[in-house]
């Protein structure tokens, strides 16, 4: 087995990348209750299992995981998100990304564990809050929105509350890598898809 | 059918992409109403001028819509649920001007000329690939949806369990997916993608005038919108 990308692998991580994206973009939708912007990510993570755990199965090779990961925060950066969304995404899918490999790509339990570093990159839209607090603030009072409000999120975006939310997401994505498992047993691998 | 070749006043797909990476990163500055509103304008001409005019009236439609609502509600007592009306709308005007350069980009490119354009900047073929699958894959995507919507209304498969209904969904569109896959990477390779030879194109491209006049006006426009606020 050749261990560089072909052609069929980098189709498979285009089309996987779109599916994988709208996935995130229904969950993100919730987001217009500002309170559900929190659990965004670990829905994206629970969601996202089936997708990714048979990405995991079809695509064996180095790199591949990386760069179908790296899709979706490139386009969320295109379109209005600010730096740290893909720094983010680096940090964490390079973890995934050596968890895979370690797992010599076929080990269930590693691909387990990859998934659900992985899905935590979506932490990062979160992360921008806190880094850029005071530009977030002073953005949305410009933009004309009551004090009230934007204290309402502020308040809540510390330290702690962002580690548990990554914390929560991880969790959520052993849960969507589990989920991701029993689906594909009961329909992929009788369809000989995997 | 050609979209870019077609048309004489189509900038390259390099320069679309530049300026919705432009306008985005621009979101974060305040920029007065009305040279927000000469972008929008600006933009939706090169929509018309590309032969998609719903597409232009549409964007500038409901730009003009979130300006009054949001207006208004600034005038407006503020009340619980109105403020979170205003909220919402003011999100979208915030996102709304790189998402239009996104679909501007979207709309009016296809996928060979968005290959060509980004083998000129040599980018490597691990990105150049998934990106073009990306664009082609879109319009398939959307008929999927509707057909397996059909099927599961023929069914009766409804929204009221919903786990049933996301396995009922999900798991179809990803079994189209992988027969896709197929047939893609089976005409890519048909069409020597993967040979690492030099290709000869059917149509370059070419900076012309109309990417000066598109990239520099939207430039300009922003830069007068931050300094003029």
């Amino acid at each position: 087995m050749s261990k560089s990308l072909n052609v069929k692998d980098l189709v498979t991580i285009g089309v996987f990348a779109i599916l994988y994206f709208f996935i995130a973009f229904i969950v993100a939708i919730l987001g217009v209750f500002p309170i559900f912007i929190f659990v965004i990510p670990f829905l994206t993570a629970v969601f996202g299992g089936t997708l990714v755990m048979l990405f995991m199965s079809k695509v064996n090779k180095p790199w591949a995981l990386f760069i179908f990961g790296m899709i979706p925060p490139c386009i969320m950066w295109a379109m209005g998100h600010t730096y740290i969304v893909p720094i983010t995404a680096i940090l964490f899918i390079g973890i995934a990304e050596l968890i895979f490999r370690k797992g010599k790509f076929t080990s269930l339990k590693y691909n387990t564990f990859s998934y659900s570093f992985f899905s935590c990159w979506g932490t990062g839209a979160i992360i921008q809050m806190i880094i850029l607090k005071e530009q977030y603030i002073k953005a949305q009072i410009q933009a004309g929105i009551s004090e009230e409000s934007i204290n309402q999120l502020v308040n809540l975006i510390t330290l702690p509350t962002f580690i548990l939310i990554i914390v929560i997401t991880w969790i959520g994505g052993l849960i969507g890598a589990f989920v991701g498992r029993k689906m594909l047993k009961k329909h992929f691998e009788k369809a000989g898809i995997v | 059918m050609n979209l870019y070749a077609k048309s004489k006043f189509n900038p390259t797909p390099l320069s679309k992409l530049f300026v919705t990476v432009f306008l985005s990163v621009c979101i974060s500055f305040n920029t007065s109403a009305l040279f927000s509103f000469a972008l929008v304008a600006f933009i939706s001409v090169f929509c018309m001028l590309n032969s998609k005019s719903k597409l232009a009236i549409k964007s500038i439609t409901i730009y003009l819509l979130l300006n009054i609502l949001s207006f208004d509600f600034i005038l407006s007592s503020y009340d619980f649920l109105k403020n979170y009306v205003l909220f919402l709308v003011i999100v979208a005007k915030f996102f709304y001007l790189p998402f239009l350069g996104g679909i501007f980009f979207v709309a009016t490119s296809d996928v060979s000329s968005i290959i060509v354009s980004l083998e000129k900047v040599k980018l490597p073929k691990t990105i150049i690939i998934p990106l073009s699958v990306i664009f082609r894959y879109f319009p398939t995507f959307k008929e999927d949806r509707k057909s397996i919507k059909d099927a599961m209304k023929m069914r009766g498969i409804t929204f009221k369990n919903p786990i049933r209904y996301l396995e009922y969904v999900s798991v179809p569109t990803i079994i189209s997916a992988t027969n896709i896959i197929d047939d893609i990477s089976i005409s890519a390779e048909t069409k020597c993608i993967s040979d690492p030879c030099k290709k000869e194109r059917f149509f370059d491209v070419k900076y012309t005038l109309i990417d000066f006049i598109f990239i520099s006006f939207v430039i300009l426009i922003q830069i007068f919108g931050i300094l003029y606020d």
